[in-house]
């Protein structure tokens, strides 16, 4: 009975001790606001801070001014910046006037930070916007220099809304510094449904040496680079793709002999479609090629010399019908991924809905040229934040979740839908100097199929059906066909706290062609892959696998190891 | 693009070849026509090179003859070129329009493609 009566004893005092609370040691609060405390965790301690200035802005303490002032200066993105803005209006010190006058003027703040900073001003008796600066006095002095350059994102480039878009004056980073981050505006017109650009450089080789025994030098270099663009309206759809190629050799051992070799690709083509109806598109096509080719061979004997040059130049337009329209919905499941992380982290404040989607790409579309994510992570990390979406500050597992998100590079090519064309080509093919090969008009009837499905956030299917056939070809003259069928299964796989690992596929593919002619039989070949493909960055990989190919009765097996490098793979997708 | 072959390629069986006929195989996307068609990279291997070949109608997968012209041929012919001539000749091979890779007599050619004439001396 005894020990009941202390229980309830102790349990009355407690539900009194608010009211006997002695007054807020602020010192104690100022130091612990200002250094982690020994032994104490960086959650916890965020959690005390947060309970301290509460305790400050309670205070009425002037003692306090100062901390919160510096709180509400550089906690953007933690709670804690709110609670000392409303602090400062309670504490009711003037020298907070500037400090709240430039929160309410900052845009690129939070939009509830930016209203409790006009709130606070307004108790303090001052206006929401500073006064004018006063006129500079009339001295001789020159005029201060101009502010350093800032890397402006690039303006709208034709796919927008065209709306002049003024960037932010900064947006205040994890690290404290403030840096210019993308608008957190959709850049993207309404009709805009997806959008995507790649620039890749390649060299296949490159080599250059001297051997001393021999007297031999040789050299040989394979580059390329190829740049495409491609942009889907509600309405229409048109793409573009440009690259040149170049391989070049030089060998020269000892004695007259020497060879050289030159060639030159470029090519460059475009697409056009126009949607009519649900799906119903008509299609235009056009392309160009062009290819010098020089080849040296002088050998020991002066005589038996091998000396030619051939150029070849390719114009075709293809005009048809088709239906359907497959989309790169990688930017779109990069958004559900990110989703995903936080809920995981119970940071989610709120779904992600298309408008916010859509503003999220935006800002990874204005940094996509970016050499390093920092200014991706903290434009989206501020857009999150704007949106009720991010909950506080981003810890350390959400922060590196939030970089592996956006680096990842399963999120690049996911497409969807289908779509089937029918075209007819008009081609003319130039082969000068190769009076053995066919020129002049070629027509065809080309088909294209692709059937594309993303089986959630790590997974998809992808098949393509395409034929070719040449058409309206004189007498005696061969008209080739050719069907060609693939389908691929893919499967992405990522590491506990997201980061990509690589990627499983499993494929199959038939062809059937015939060449037409009497002395060739009818083509049949069928295969299969399987390989996994480790992945490094955004466009930069190497892939391993396994091929088995039935090709007119021959069986093959083989193995491959495959590497690419990449610079530059940005898309956005609105749904 | 970069590619490497370090696997191997291994015929298997030869069910559907009579002995006396040429087993053609069949065509790539690009082999007749031009840039319209479009046309994969092929790997820059010899292995690679050589089904390129095979697509573009230069030379069958298997011939009929002893020492004539294939696809096995092909690949033993490039893997017998010294460092630097054979990475130009599959090169060479890669970047060629399916025209200009036909040789004498293709698709049952007396000749290699002029492609592998580089460095030949």
């Amino acid at each position: 009975m005894r020990r009941l009566t202390y229980l309830l004893a102790a349990a009355l005092a407690a539900a009194a001790a608010p009211a006997l609370a002695q007054p807020a040691d602020v010192p104690t609060l100022i130091q612990l606001i200002d250094k982690q405390p020994a032994g104490v965790d960086r959650p916890t301690w965020k959690e005390q801070r947060r309970d301290a200035a509460r305790k400050l802005a309670a205070s009425g303490d002037k003692r306090a001014v100062p901390t919160l002032i510096k709180l509400a200066d550089a906690e953007a993105f933690d709670v804690i910046g709110e609670i000392a803005i409303e602090g400062l209006g309670a504490l009711g010190d003037k020298s907070a006037v500037p400090t709240l006058e430039k929160i309410a003027a900052d845009s690129s703040r939070d939009r509830q930070q930016r209203d409790l900073a006009k709130k606070a001003l307004a108790k303090l008796g001052a206006p929401a916007t500073p006064p004018p600066p006063p006129p500079p006095p009339p001295d001789d002095r020159p005029p201060p220099p101009p502010p350093p350059d800032r890397d402006v994102p690039p303006p709208d480039d034709g796919a927008g809304t065209g709306a002049a878009i003024a960037p932010p004056d900064g947006v205040p980073d994890l690290l404290g510094t403030r840096t210019p981050a993308p608008p957190a505006t959709d850049r993207f017109a309404p009709d805009v449904l997806a959008q995507s650009e790649q620039l890749t450089f390649a060299v296949g080789a490159a080599s250059l040496g001297y051997d001393s025994v021999r007297d031999r030098t040789a050299f040989d270099l394979d580059a390329s680079g190829r740049y495409a663009r491609w942009i889907d309206r509600d309405k229409t759809a048109w793409g573009a793709e440009a690259g040149a190629r170049v391989v070049g050799g030089y060998l020269n051992p000892e004695g007259p002999a020497r060879s050289r070799a030159v060639i030159v690709d470029v090519d460059a083509g475009g697409q056009f479609r126009a949607y009519a109806g649900p799906g119903v598109y008509g299609i235009g096509r056009a392309v160009i090629a062009g290819q010098l080719q020089y080849l040296s061979v002088i050998r020991d004997d002066p005589m038996d010399t091998y000396k030619e040059g051939r150029t070849a130049a390719d114009l075709g337009v293809a005009i048809g019908g088709g239906y359907g329209r497959v989309i790169d919905r990688g930017p779109r499941l990069r958004v559900r991924q990110l989703e995903a992380l936080l809920e995981a982290g119970r940071a989610l404040g709120r779904p992600i809905d298309d408008d916010l989607a859509a503003k999220l790409q935006s800002a990874w579309w204005d940094t996509r040229r970016d050499r390093t994510g920092f200014r991706q992570l903290a434009a989206t990390v501020a857009i999150l934040r704007e949106a009720g979406v991010l909950l506080g500050e981003p810890d350390a597992a959400t922060t590196f979740g939030l970089i592996e998100v956006l680096r990842d590079p399963s999120y690049d090519h996911r497409p969807d839908g289908i779509d089937v064309s029918l075209q007819i080509g008009e081609e003319y093919l130039l082969r000068e100097d190769e009076p053995a090969v066919p020129e002049g008009r070629t027509e065809l009837v080309l088909v294209t199929a692709t059937a594309a499905r993303q089986l959630g956030l790590a997974s998809e299917a992808i098949a393509h059906v395409d034929a070719r056939y040449r058409i309206l070809a004189d007498d005696g003259v061969p008209a080739p066909w050719r069907v060609g069928a693939d389908a691929t299964w893919r499967h992405f796989v990522h590491a506990a706290h997201g980061e990509l690992v690589g990627a499983f596929d499993v494929g199959a593919r038939l062809a059937a062609s015939d060449d037409d002619r009497d002395d060739t039989d009818l083509g049949v070949a069928i295969g299969g892959t399987a390989g996994w493909t480790w992945v490094f960055n955004r466009a930069s990989s190497v892939r391993a696998a396994a091929d088995v190919t039935l090709d007119a009765g021959e069986l093959f097996l083989g193995a491959r190891i495959t590497g690419s490098y990449g610079f530059l793979d940005a898309g956005f997708a609105r749904r | 693009m970069r590619s490497l072959l370090l696997g191997f390629a291994l015929v298997v069986a030869t069910a559907a070849c009579d002995g006396t006929e040429d087993a053609d195989g069949a065509r790539g996307s690009c082999a007749s026509g031009g840039a319209l068609s479009g046309c994969a990279d092929s790997p820059a291997t010899p292995e690679g090179a050589c089904w390129r070949l095979v697509e573009c109608g230069s030379l069958p997968v298997d011939a009929a003859g002893d020492g004539d012209r294939d696809w096995g041929r092909c690949v033993g012919a490039l893997e017998g070129l010294p460092t630097g001539r054979a990475e130009l000749v599959i090169a060479c091979i890669a970047s060629s329009t399916c025209d200009e890779l036909l040789a004498p007599g293709s698709p049952h050619p007396w000749e290699w493609p002029a492609c592998f004439a580089y460095g030949d001396q």
